[in-house]
């Protein structure tokens, strides 16, 4: 029961470590929206749910960066990080609290009762989701290829050596799938062993529905801001019922990295797409907050799985073309300034968005890489490596199998994954004109560059093509679902036409 | 209230009731009905082999008892809200106008939102989207159900899940003859992750070869792995890895054509011991001592 307990303290402790750094980024911005009668999961959804996330990957990354350093990792490692992250929590939230009372927020429009009873009613049911997942993931231990092979054997090595320095991680000999697979997981599932003192591999699963609500609450707290206060839950309870994400086996039940790369990735595209939402208006200067938080789960995105390498490169690409196709169109419509209290895009603003997404990561994640040369190469597909234009000339034929295989999979087997794909596609016939506006264009371009991505990996990978792209496409896909929600949602609604509940001064 | 609004609460009043009323007969046919003879018709259902009868006879028990409970939870929990009708409705009338309010793209309006049209298209999508999840909630129930006699809630190492037999057999046999720690030299024609997974903190370290590095196995051996055998590695590749034992082990017929697939005594007798003792052996198992010099 102790240990139990002690996986308790643990994960409050990643959670609050999570709220402590938003609230210290973000300020009161998120802290609560000030919808009277919503509840608190509703006023604070976006807190809640971010901290959830960034408190898992915080973690582990400060634990990895800890080891590398030559620090311990085990039972006191872990138990300093829990109460650590409660006591940050605690400070970061009373120090805002006292910032609060100090300048308070301008008032915000009330919400109508229906909406409000709406809200309430969409956060029970993702309450219930999430409670749903939890207890059938509880209810299987690891049993998937990915989640033992490639992450979850890392983590019980982790947990025996106490770093993750371990020589044996660092032989070629050493049996592991994909040696030089980030270490995000397994960091996070080596420190509920630490705290449980045991391996066992059905607690250890417990972050994946944690990281499934916080995904959910995240991307309602952004809607709030551009859409009504209902829009924004049900895009939130849309999100939580794709099937592919829950409760398929390899969605957020299981132990493998695509749901969590779908997490992290959706939350990358969900602040970057609030941010070119937010860009240059002059009511809300929270664009750099989210460029912020966009650019670090960009990070943690890569630092889950490789793929997240492509999925960095690609959106960090669109989001700076949506970018200066924002400065641009500004430019051209007006002078300095328009009438709707519009503020142009400066040159300065681009430099500033490309710093930022590309300095914050490379930072992170320097010394991930840095470790990351000294590990093996056995199995390891090495798709730069692969990549000249005769490889890509030689896997040319290959398209004509996974293009429609890709196209069956989006929309020909919608009853097993779901109809988002059906959505996305409805949506852009539906409303295309929107779907030229450049945040939803950098959506747009992000979704296909991925899969173009997925194509190319398809053509070079020293694997047959069919069982490779046939094999992993669901679980690729899996992992642009929530971009695609959140496109095909954003463009049913014209954001002029809906009322933000939550716009507020900073 | 308007008329909509009105019609909309009595269908919700009255599906509450219905819900309520379903939910009692439900629980009571399934508590007053003997759970035996629901374990003997899904037993009657099941194939004949061992496995599939016990599977049969515990998910059938469990979801018996799921249904119990569940049943006569919800039955309560409708009747309440039936009663309560006055709050209740309201409130739920209030929801499914919101979400059909949400769901209208704009700037379409409510009285544009036609069957056909844009918006009332994309309403249809949505509700189909519930009625999807609603399904694939219900099939995950019922796949935990049917997971429940094996998975129970053991860890996987005691259970070993979604694995083959004989890497079940051959995890077991180094779990009971070698030392938690040990080091094990292995060469195979089997991808070998699970077994590494599930006898840490032994350690396995396995030669791959060049061939098989990026080749999907298949189940069954259908798919013949290429694989170094001992003679093809030098004493030098061995030792550096510090092994206190050497395993062989090797189920595709090619690989062990010239071995006595009886040749590791304390293989068949833990095979034998758990199988029966007429258990022959159907691929290759050889587990030695590691001595720096050889490997006999």
């Amino acid at each position: 029961m102790i240990d139990l307990c002690l996986l308790g303290l643990g994960l409050i402790g990643q959670w609050s470590l999570g709220v402590a750094i938003v609230l210290m980024v973000a300020g009161p911005r998120v802290l609560a929206i000030p919808i009277r009668g919503s509840g608190f999961l509703v006023a604070r959804a976006e807190l809640l749910g971010l901290g959830c996330v960034l408190g898992i990957a915080a973690n582990s990354y400060l634990q990895f960066v800890w080891s590398l350093l030559g620090g311990r990792l085990g039972f006191g490692c872990s138990l300093t990080c829990a109460v650590g992250g409660i006591v940050l929590g605690v400070i970061a939230w009373s120090a805002n609290r006292r910032r609060i009372a100090r300048s308070p927020l301008a008032p915000v429009p009330p919400a109508s009762v229906e909406s409000q009873t709406f809200a309430r009613g969409c956060a029970m049911i993702v309450t219930l989701l999430f409670l749903f997942a939890a207890v059938q993931t509880l209810l299987t231990p690891q049993k998937l290829w990915d989640e033992r092979a490639y992450y979850g054997l890392k983590a019980i090595v982790l947990f025996q050596d106490h770093s993750v320095l371990s020589p044996d991680l660092a032989d070629a000999d050493f049996v592991q799938g994909h040696p030089r697979y980030p270490l995000l997981i397994s960091l996070a599932e080596q420190h509920l062993y630490a705290l449980l003192g045991r391996v066992d591999d059905r607690w250890s699963k417990i972050i994946f529905p944690i990281l499934y609500f916080g995904m959910v609450l995240t991307l309602a707290g952004v809607l709030m801001r551009h859409r009504t206060l209902s829009q924004a839950w049900l895009g939130a309870v849309l999100v939580a019922t794709m099937p592919l994400l829950m409760p398929d086996d390899y969605g957020f039940i299981g132990g493998q990295a695509d749901a969590p790369v779908a997490c992290l990735e959706g939350i990358a595209l969900f602040y970057l797409w609030d941010a070119l939402t937010s860009v240059g208006h002059s009511t809300a200067t929270t664009w750099r907050t989210s460029l912020v938080f966009g650019s670090v789960m960009t990070a943690m995105v890569v630092f889950t799985k490789d793929e997240g390498i492509s999925h960095g490169l690609v959106h960090s690409i669109a989001f700076l073309m949506a970018l200066i196709l924002i400065a641009l169109g500004r430019r051209r419509s007006s002078g300095s300034t328009t009438t709707q209290g519009q503020q142009p895009v400066t040159a300065s603003g681009i430099a500033l968005a490309l710093i930022t997404l590309s300095f914050l990561p490379a930072v992170l994640l320097a010394p991930w890489f840095t470790h990351r040369r000294h590990l093996p190469m056995t199995t390891e597909m090495n798709y730069f490596g692969r990549l000249s234009p005769e490889a890509l000339w030689k896997g040319l034929p290959t398209l004509a199998w996974s293009i429609p295989h890709i196209a069956w999979r989006m929309f020909g087997e919608a009853t097993t994954w779901g109809l988002q794909w059906w959505f996305v596609a409805l949506a852009l016939v539906c409303f295309p004109r929107r779907a030229l506006r450049p945040a939803q264009l950098f959506l747009l371009l992000t979704i296909l560059g991925d899969l173009a991505a997925l194509l190319l990996a398809g053509m070079i990978a020293p694997v047959a093509f069919e069982e490779h792209i046939g094999g992993s496409s669901h679980r690729f896909l899996m992992q642009l679902a929530p971009a695609g929600l959140l496109f095909a949602f954003a463009q049913l609604h014209d954001e002029g036409a809906s009322k933000p509940t939550s716009e507020r001064a900073a | 209230m308007p008329k909509p609004t009105a019609t909309l609460a009595a269908i919700l009043r009255m599906m509450l009731a219905a819900l309520a009323v379903g939910s009692f007969l439900l629980a009571a046919a399934v508590w007053l009905v003997p759970i035996e003879v629901m374990q003997s018709w899904a037993i009657d259902r099941a194939p004949q082999d061992e496995f599939s009868q016990q599977e049969a006879y515990h998910a059938t028990t469990a979801t018996v008892w799921c249904v119990r409970w569940g049943a006569t939870a919800a039955g309560l929990a409708f009747a309440v809200a039936s009663f309560r009708s006055r709050t209740t409705v309201p409130h739920l009338v209030q929801f499914v106008m919101e979400f059909w309010r949400a769901a209208t793209a704009s700037p379409c309006s409510q009285a544009s939102a036609t069957f056909l049209s844009r918006a009332g298209v994309i309403r249809l999508l949505l509700v189909a989207w519930m009625g999807l999840a609603v399904y694939h909630a219900g099939v995950s129930i019922q796949r935990r159900l049917w997971d429940w006699p094996v998975y129970r809630l053991h860890a996987g190492s005691t259970i070993l899940p979604n694995i083959s037999d004989s890497n079940r057999d051959v995890i077991r046999y180094l779990e009971a003859t070698t030392k938690p720690g040990s080091r094990i030299y292995v060469v195979s024609d089997q991808k070998l992750f699970f077994l590494s997974y599930y006898l840490l903190p032994r350690r396995l370290h396995h030669p791959t070869h060049p061939d098989s590095e990026f080749v999907i196995p298949q189940a069954h051996n259908q798919r013949q792995l290429a694989a170094y055998q001992l003679s093809d590695l030098s004493p030098e590749q061995i030792s550096r890895v510090r092994p206190d034992y050497i395993l062989q082990y090797f189920e595709s017929a090619p690989y062990f054509a010239d071995q006595n697939l009886e040749q590791d005594s304390n293989w068949m007798r833990f095979q034998r011991s758990r199988r029966g003792p007429d258990w022959q052996p159907q691929y290759f198992v050889d587990l030695r001592r590691y001595q720096a010099r050889g490997t006999q």
